[in-house]
C-alpha cells in the first residue's frame, strides 16, 4: 500500500518498475469513469468527505491549532465525513520563530499534531500527506514517518485507500509531491522545495491505479500544483509531472485536490491531459486569513463541493444535480438536465444546531421547501419542475435556516430543450450457457433458469428498450444481488436488440466439501441502467434464483 | 661548474622535492582526515537527530550531538577555513539549542562564504532565540552588502523589520 523512500532495495524495485512503466507504457487501463455521473433520482447513493490543508502546526500564533482541534472535533462530528484527507503541511517547521523561517523539523510541533489528534482520528479516516514543511531539513521524511497519523500506520510517505459502498467503488490516492532531497528552507528559488515524483513515488501510484481500476471514481490529493500558478514564490511538480499526468489520463482521475498556496480555487485542468481533471485547490486551515476548509460529496457519481470558512455553520453542499460550472468551466463530466416537470435535486446541510429549513429557488424565483430523506439526516431533497423553463442556464439555490444562521448554496444547471428520452427494461431473466457437441459441432445456448449448482454461471439477461419499446443498444444494466452473500454486478453493453448480459460466477466447494459459494436462495434486482442520451425510468425490477449444492 | 658545486645543487633540489611531496601527502592526509571526521559527525548528527529524536529518545540522541560535535571540532582543528565543518557544526549546536555556540560557527560560515545570505539570515535568526535584534539587525543588514537579488533584498528588509518591531 505504501513505499518506503528509505529503503534502497525498495528504490531500486521501484526504479526498475517505473522504469518498466515507461519504458513499455502503462498497462491498459479502464479505471475511473469520470463521465459516469448520472442525474438520478436515488437518494441513498452518496458520500462525502472533507479535504483540508496546509495546518502549519507550530506557526506563530495558536490558529493552527485551534483549528486543527475544530476539525477533529466538531467538525468531524457534525459533518460526519467518510474520511478527512489532509493535503500536506501538517507541522511549520518553524517553532513559532520570528522570522517564519523553516529551521526545523521540530519534535515540539509533532508532539503538539499528535496531541490534538490523539484519541480523535484514526488511519483508517483521517489521512495526512507530508508537504514541503514537512520536509526540510529531511530528506528521508523521518519526522513525518514517526509522527503522522498514515505515516505511524504505514511507514510510507505515500497512501492509497478505498471506499466501497453498495452502489460503487471509489479510490483515492495520496501522493507525496514534496521535494526528495532534504535541503532546507532557502530564501532562494525554489526556496529548497524542488518539488516532484520520483521514479519509487510515481511506481507506487501506477501500482495502486492499476490495483484499483475497478474503481468507479478515482481522486488525487497531493501538495502542489501539478504547475505553475502565476506567483512565483509558489513552487510546483518540477519534475514527474509529465507521467504524473499520462498516469492520470490512462486512469481517468476525475479529480486532483491540493494545498499549498493558501489560496483557494477550482478549476479543470486541461494542460497534458485530456479531457482534464478537477484541480481544487483548498486553502490554509492554519496559516491564512481564508481558515477554510472544503466538503466534496459524490452523489450517483456527481462531485460537489463547498468551501467554507471554519467554525461557520451551517454548510449547504447541493449534490443534485451537478453545478454546471463545478471547476470554474463547463466540463464533459457534468450530465445534462432534462426539461421534466420532476427533477429531483438534493443537497447536504449540517449543522451543530437544529435546522429548522431548507428550501431551494429556482432562477430567484419563489423558495419551495425540501424535506429530509429518510435514514440519512443530512440530506434533504425536493422535485423540481424544469418543463416550462427555456433550454439553457438556469440557476438553483439551496437556503437553509438552522439555529447558526441561514446560508445558501448555488448552482447553475443547463436545461434540454426537451425532456430527456427514458429507458427500461421490459423483460428480465436468469439463465446458463449450455455447449453441446464435439469439435466443429460444438453449440452454445443459452438456457433460461433459475436453479444453479456451486461453480456456475449466473446469467442475467434484460432488455433495454426506450418509451416506445423500441431495443436500446450500448446501455449498460447494474444487478444487485442479496440473500444468503450479496454482490454487485455490471452487465456489458446491450446488443442491437437490447439485451444486456451480466454473469454472477459462483464457486464450487474444494475436494473436502469446503467453501464455495453458499447455497441457498438469492435474489437479482436491477438497480440501475446507463445509456448515453436516455435517463433510466427507475423502476426496479427483481427475480429470485437458487444455488444448489454441486 | 665543479664537482662540488653540482653535488650541492643535486643535494638542493633532492631536498626540496622531497619536502614539497612530503607537504603534499601531509596536506593530503589532513584532508582525508577532515573529510572522515565530517563524514563521522555526519552519522552521529543523523543518528541523533532523524532516528532518536523523532522517537523522543532524547537522552540518546543528544549523546549522539555531542559525538558529532566532537568529530566536526576535530575537523575544524585539521582545517580551520573548512565552510562545511563550520556549517555541520553550527546546525548541531543549533538542534542542541546551544545558541550561543550556534551563532559563533554560523559568524564563521558568513565569514569564510559572505555570498551565503542563507547563512547570514539563519545567524541573525539564533542572535533572536538569544534577545540580540541589534546584532541580529547588524547581521541582516551586512548580509544585504553581498546580494543584488531585489527579492532576496525585500525579504531581508521584512525580517529587518519584524526584528526592528519586536526589539
Amino acid at each position: 500500500m505504501g513505499q518506503m523512500k528509505m529503503i534502497p532495495m525498495h528504490f531500486v524495485l521501484s526504479f526498475v518498475l517505473s522504469f518498466g512503466i515507461f519504458m513499455t507504457g502503462i498497462p491498459s487501463a479502464s479505471a475511473g469513469d469520470p463521465y459516469s455521473g448520472s442525474y438520478c433520482t436515488d437518494n441513498n447513493k452518496i458520500f462525502w468527505f472533507i479535504q483540508t490543508s496546509d495546518l502549519h502546526v507550530g506557526a506563530s500564533g495558536t490558529q493552527d491549532s485551534v483549528n486543527l482541534q475544530w476539525l477533529v472535533t466538531q467538525a468531524k462530528d457534525v459533518i460526519q465525513p467518510s474520511f478527512i484527507i489532509v493535503s500536506g503541511d501538517l507541522t511549520d517547521s518553524t517553532n513559532a520563530n520570528l522570522f517564519g523561517w523553516p529551521d526545523g523539523p521540530h519534535q515540539e510541533e509533532w508532539d503538539l499534531y499528535r496531541g490534538i489528534l490523539s484519541g480523535r482520528v484514526d488511519a483508517g479516516f483521517y489521512y495526512d500527506l507530508p508537504g514541503n514543511h514537512d520536509h526540510y531539513n529531511d530528506k528521508y521524511f523521518s519526522y513525518y514517518l514517526a509522527n503522522s497519523i498514515q505515516g505511524r500506520a504505514l511507514g510510507s510517505t505515500q497512501v492509497s485507500w478505498r471506499k466501497e459502498f453498495g452502489f460503487g467503488k471509489y479510490h483515492f490516492l495520496g501522493v507525496n509531491t514534496a521535494d526528495n532531497t532534504g535541503s532546507a528552507f532557502s530564501i532562494f528559488p525554489p526556496y529548497g522545495d524542488y518539488a516532484g515524483l520520483d521514479a519509487s513515488e510515481l511506481a507506487f501510484i501506477q501500482n495502486e491505479l492499476y490495483n484499483n481500476r475497478d474503481a468507479d471514481l478515482t481522486f488525487i490529493f497531493g501538495h502542489h500544483p501539478l504547475s505553475a500558478t502565476g506567483d512565483s514564490t509558489d513552487t510546483y511538480l518540477y519534475y514527474g509531472r509529465e507521467q504524473f499526468l499520462s498516469l492520470m489520463q490512462s486512469y481517468a482521475i476525475s479529480l486532483y485536490g491540493y494545498g499549498h498556496t493558501h489560496e483557494f480555487s477550482e478549476s479543470f485542468y486541461t494542460m497534458n491531459v485530456s479531457p482534464g481533471v478537477y484541480y481544487f485547490n483548498v486553502a490554509s486551515l492554519g496559516k491564512s486569513s481564508q481558515n477554510q476548509y472544503s466538503v466534496t460529496a459524490i452523489d450517483c457519481n456527481g462531485i460537489s463541493s463547498a468551501t467554507q470558512t471554519v467554525n461557520t455553520w451551517p454548510v449547504v453542499l447541493i449534490t443534485s444535480p451537478m453545478d454546471k460550472y463545478l471547476g470554474g468551466t463547463f466540463t464533459p463530466f457534468v450530465y445534462p438536465v432534462p426539461a421534466s416537470a420532476s427533477n429531483p435535486i438534493r443537497a447536504l446541510v449540517f449543522d451543530p444546531n437544529t435546522v429548522s429549513s431548507v428550501q431551494y429557488r429556482i432562477n430567484g424565483g419563489a423558495a419551495y421547501p425540501m424535506t429530509p430523506v429518510s435514514g440519512n439526516p443530512h440530506l434533504w431533497e425536493a422535485l423540481w419542475n424544469a418543463s416550462s423553463l427555456a433550454a439553457g442556464d438556469h440557476t438553483i439555490e439551496v437556503w437553509a435556516s438552522t439555529g447558526s444562521g441561514t446560508r445558501g448554496n448555488f448552482i447553475t444547471v443547463s436545461v434540454n430543450s426537451q425532456e430527456q428520452p427514458k429507458v427500461h427494461s421490459s423483460e428480465m431473466m436468469t439463465g446458463k450457457y449450455q455447449t453441446t457437441g464435439t469439435k466443429r459441432n460444438t453449440v452454445t445456448t443459452f438456457i433460461p433458469t433459475q436453479e444453479f449448482k456451486q461453480g456456475e454461471s449466473v446469467v442475467f439477461r434484460v432488455k433495454v428498450v426506450d418509451a416506445s419499446n423500441a431495443a436500446v443498444a450500448n446501455a449498460t444494466a447494474e444487478i444487485t444481488i442479496s440473500g444468503v452473500q450479496s454482490a454487485l454486478i455490471v452487465s456489458g453493453p446491450s446488443n442491437n436488440e437490447g439485451i444486456a448480459e451480466a454473469k454472477w460466477q459462483t464457486s464450487a466447494p474444494n475436494k473436502r466439501g469446503v467453501g464455495g459459494t453458499q447455497t441457498g436462495t438469492y435474489t437479482g434486482t436491477l438497480t440501475k441502467i446507463s445509456a448515453s442520451g436516455y435517463l433510466w425510468d427507475g423502476v426496479q425490477t427483481s427475480l429470485g434464483f437458487t444455488v444448489l449444492s454441486k | 661548474m665543479s664537482k662540488k658545486v653540482f653535488v650541492y645543487l643535486a643535494a638542493g633540489i633532492l631536498s626540496f622535492t622531497f619536502s614539497a611531496s612530503f607537504a603534499e601527502a601531509q596536506g593530503k592526509n589532513d584532508s582525508a582526515g577532515e573529510s572522515y571526521h565530517i563524514q563521522k559527525g555526519m552519522e552521529y548528527y543523523k543518528k541523533g537527530f532523524y532516528e532518536l529524536a523523532p522517537k523522543r529518545q532524547q537522552e540518546e540522541a543528544r549523546q549522539n550531538y555531542d559525538l558529532a560535535v566532537s568529530e566536526f571540532q576535530k575537523a575544524i582543528s585539521m582545517n580551520p577555513g573548512s565552510e562545511e565543518a563550520h556549517r555541520h557544526l553550527a546546525r548541531v549546536y543549533y538542534v542542541q539549542k546551544n545558541f550561543e555556540e550556534a551563532a559563533k560557527e554560523y559568524q564563521k560560515v558568513t565569514q569564510l562564504n559572505p555570498y551565503d545570505i542563507d547563512a547570514h539570515v539563519i545567524l541573525a535568526l539564533t542572535l533572536t532565540k538569544m534577545n540580540k535584534f541589534e546584532d541580529a539587525i547588524a547581521q541582516l543588514q551586512n548580509a544585504k552588502a553581498w546580494t543584488t537579488d531585489e527579492k532576496v533584498l525585500e525579504k531581508l528588509n521584512g525580517y529587518i523589520q519584524k526584528l526592528e518591531s519586536n526589539r
